[in-house]
């Protein structure tokens, strides 16, 4: 399941981080809530980042 | 996982300033100039945490927030990261309802809070939908 977790310390250091998405739709995901929060520090990119994101299959019908 | 971002936390949003002030059981922010004992001048939304001796004040227009605690003699120093920490949890759980997605929050042993964000079946707007094999069939 995709989810995007963040977690918050006491002294308000904020980490966001996705889960179950292959390939860099995570960052369209995760970024309006990077934006909400604030300015973006580090990132480090997972290997499902690099992972090839599924390709859309077109339906071919024949008579 | 699929990437991770630290994010430094600014309060731009009074909305969630206010909700992490309640959060914290505080009286809402007043907007208000404050001079420290530097004698520099703050404007901007006011939060007056128990024991302070100055307010804090925060900039909304930069997010920054000010406040001298005289290394904790006129308040405690940790009070600030634990309003930040507010901060960003309120302003999570508002983005998520503006965005039509859930939240659940989970409080860590470290005092950690941990907020999980579901998009259902919706997917998450921006991100791209695949089909994969089975469901193109």
């Amino acid at each position: 399941m995709q989810c995007i977790e963040i977690t918050v310390t006491p002294a308000g250091a904020t980490r966001v981080e996705t889960k179950g998405f292959a390939g860099p739709s995570c960052r369209a995901a995760s970024k309006p809530y990077e934006e909400a929060l604030g300015t973006q520090s580090a990132e480090t990119l997972a290997p499902e980042y690099h992972a090839a994101a599924p390709v859309a299959q077109t339906v071919d019908q024949r008579a | 996982m699929s990437h991770i971002v630290t994010v430094a936390a600014k309060a731009t949003d009074p909305a969630a300033l206010a909700a992490a002030c309640d959060r914290l059981k505080l009286p809402p922010p007043q907007t208000d100039t404050v001079t420290y004992f530097d004698r520099s001048v703050q404007t901007g939304l006011t939060i007056r945490p128990p024991g302070f001796v100055y307010p804090i004040v925060c900039d909304v227009e930069t997010g920054d927030l000010y406040h001298d605690t005289y290394e904790g003699r006129w308040g405690d120093e940790c009070f600030v990261g634990r309003l930040l920490q507010a901060y960003a949890v309120e302003k999570t759980k508002l983005q998520a309802r503006a965005r039509g997605h859930r939240c659940m929050e989970t409080a860590l042993a470290d005092g950690s809070v941990r907020l999980t964000v579901t998009a259902g079946a919706a997917g998450f707007g921006d991100a791209p939908q695949y089909l994969t094999t089975g469901e193109a069939a």
